[in-house]
């Protein structure tokens, strides 16, 4: 253009409008609408942008939903790659299934779902969905037959989500995700299960928080059992031992367990026991683990009953690692919890490597090299 | 530091922990030329123009080339701040570490003008560095955030093209999808 004043060069003239779409999916999707009115060029360029982002912040309980109508309403028949929705309102579940639909329908890769509330979600059969993400969502009246119906999700993450069954007390949410490979459970509640099964042909790595009876989220007595033929990487963390009646993990690499039992001088004998049995039939299940992380809280589990330790085998094979992780100066990993981790590595050299100060997280590390 | 495996105990060492890191392989690093659209010669280690795809793909095309890489759609002032970015980028193929990582792009955009950041992503996308444009897009739209659209249109050197009536027409347009939004 002639008339360009010097200096004020289009930097972005030459560029395909997906490389400028790339910009807008990093801002939610008001203000990408806003740049509309910036030349004729960017008029119609958010109506096909891949990623939409939605906040309510700003708007009203009635409002958002229709805010969620019109954008989709507005948009050119274009795939969504990713679908982001941040809410601090409750939005009804109607104006959620009609934006979940059409996310669904467009072939949406990657779904975010945060929520300042729990509130419940629909979530029809999505064969385009890789990544999912669902922050405080109830999935109420689930049926017998429950599960996420994502065949090709490879990825899930859910923080504070409920799962309420209605008909059944067993529940194996996960088992029709069949190349999920990641999966990471937060404060998640099954409260009617007495059974709870993880399937996951494909799953490689899980992560478990806050899990345990009573208020984190388990019926008292409820039975976990996982079956993970392919996972290297287990996480159990900020929880506290529970039942678990069958871990399937040939493959297993890394486990690191992060587990502690409460106010351990009102505990009961029989409270204690049940604890230390939990974690010791849980570890049963690590057997071929490589590489193990605890905390010195984790230990104190072990070695709540005295004598009962020192009557189990050591559960692991091919252990080559273990690390203790302790923010206490004074913790000593009692002999007989060291004998129980390395009895059955006999045979082997035994390298201590000694303990590290994590300067940043005073940490206390022992690290034993087999 | 070692006992037997009949009687293993745990024994217990103060040590500080390596922060050792891999030192980059000695091997005497190959120079290539790459000349930019205004004609300047930039002597660049191979590593690190492996790093443009579009490089990349040249001598994979012309493996035994040892001539000078012409880049006309790239001029030189943006191409040395890519460049800077790169050589930080190889740093973290060999010891992976997501938060030094993004400590790293969060530092580089943070010193860069308006102009220097929009000069760079033509730039990025021509020689396809996928992570730099990624960095390049956030930190724009970062800084683009919340802004009026005049800020907008300088910030991006855009030439306003509707007619005033055009302008205001498509304002009304758009006012639903900022009518229920407080100011703030």
């Amino acid at each position: 253009m002639e008339d360009r004043e010097a200096g004020l060069q289009d930097r972005l003239s030459d560029l395909p409008d997906y490389i400028i779409q790339e910009i807008l999916c990093f801002l939610e999707i008001n203000q990408a609408i806003q740049t509309s009115v910036l030349s004729k060029r960017w008029k119609n360029l958010w109506a096909s942008v891949p990623d939409l982002n939605f906040n309510s912040k700003g708007f009203k309980e009635q409002t958002f939903p229709k805010f969620l109508r019109r954008v989709i309403s507005k948009r050119e028949d274009c795939n969504v790659r990713r679908l982001d929705v941040f809410t601090h309102l409750p939005i009804r579940l109607s104006s959620m299934e009609g934006l979940i639909n059409y996310a669904v329908a467009h072939q949406v890769e990657d779904f975010r779902f945060v929520s300042d509330d729990v509130q419940p979600v629909y979530l029809p059969e999505c064969g385009s969905l890789k990544a999912l993400f669902l922050s405080r969502c109830k999935f109420g009246d689930l049926r017998t037959s429950f599960g996420f119906g994502f065949a090709n999700l490879t990825s899930l993450d859910l923080y504070v989500c409920w799962f309420c069954y209605s008909e059944n007390d067993f529940g194996d949410p996960f088992a029709s995700c069949q190349n999920l490979r990641r999966l990471c459970l937060r404060y998640c509640r099954f409260p009617s299960l007495k059974r709870l099964k993880i399937t996951g042909f494909q799953l490689v790595s899980l992560e478990i928080q806050g899990f345990g009876y009573g208020d984190r989220g388990l019926q008292e007595g409820c039975e976990v059992e996982i079956f993970a033929p392919n996972l290297l990487s287990f996480v159990y963390k900020f929880s506290k031992p529970v039942d678990f009646c069958g871990l399937h993990f040939p493959s297993l690499d890394y486990v690191e367990v992060h587990v502690w039992q409460h106010g351990n001088d009102e505990a009961t004998d029989h409270d204690k026991r049940r604890a230390s049995l939990c974690l010791m039939s849980m570890f049963e299940g690590f057997g071929n683990a490589q590489s193990v992380k605890l905390y010195c809280e984790t230990i104190q589990v072990l070695d709540l009953v005295d004598g009962l330790l020192e009557q189990q085998p050591s559960p692991f094979k091919r252990l080559k690692k273990v690390d203790v992780h302790c923010n206490r100066e004074s913790f000593k990993v009692p002999a007989h919890v060291t004998n129980y981790l390395l009895a059955g590595t006999t045979g082997q050299e035994l390298y201590l490597e000694g303990l590290a100060w994590l300067y940043a997280l005073k940490c206390f590390i022992c690290t034993v090299y087999l | 530091m070692s006992s037997s495996a009949e009687n293993p105990t745990l024994t217990t060492e103060i040590t500080k922990p390596s922060t050792e890191i891999a030192t980059e392989t000695a091997q005497s690093a190959k120079k290539i030329n790459l000349k930019t659209s205004d004609d300047q010669i930039f002597e660049v280690e191979e590593s690190v123009a492996m790093e443009f795809a579009t490089v990349k793909s040249f001598f994979e095309d012309a493996p035994s080339s040892t001539d000078t890489v012409p880049l006309p759609n790239v001029p030189a002032k943006p191409f040395s701040q890519v460049i800077e970015f790169c050589k930080e980028q190889i740093k973290f193929k060999a010891n992976p570490d997501e938060t030094e990582k993004k400590k790293s792009n969060s530092e580089f955009v943070k010193e860069k003008t308006n102009e220097d950041l929009v000069e760079m992503i033509p730039v990025a996308n021509y020689l396809e560095i996928k992570d730099l444009l990624d960095v390049l897009n956030q930190a724009v739209a970062d800084r683009i955030q919340n802004r009026s659209v005049e800020y907008v249109r300088s910030f991006f050197g855009i030439d306003n093209d509707f007619t005033s009536e055009e302008e205001a027409l498509l304002r009304e347009e758009h006012a639903w999808a900022f009518e229920d939004v407080d100011e703030d």
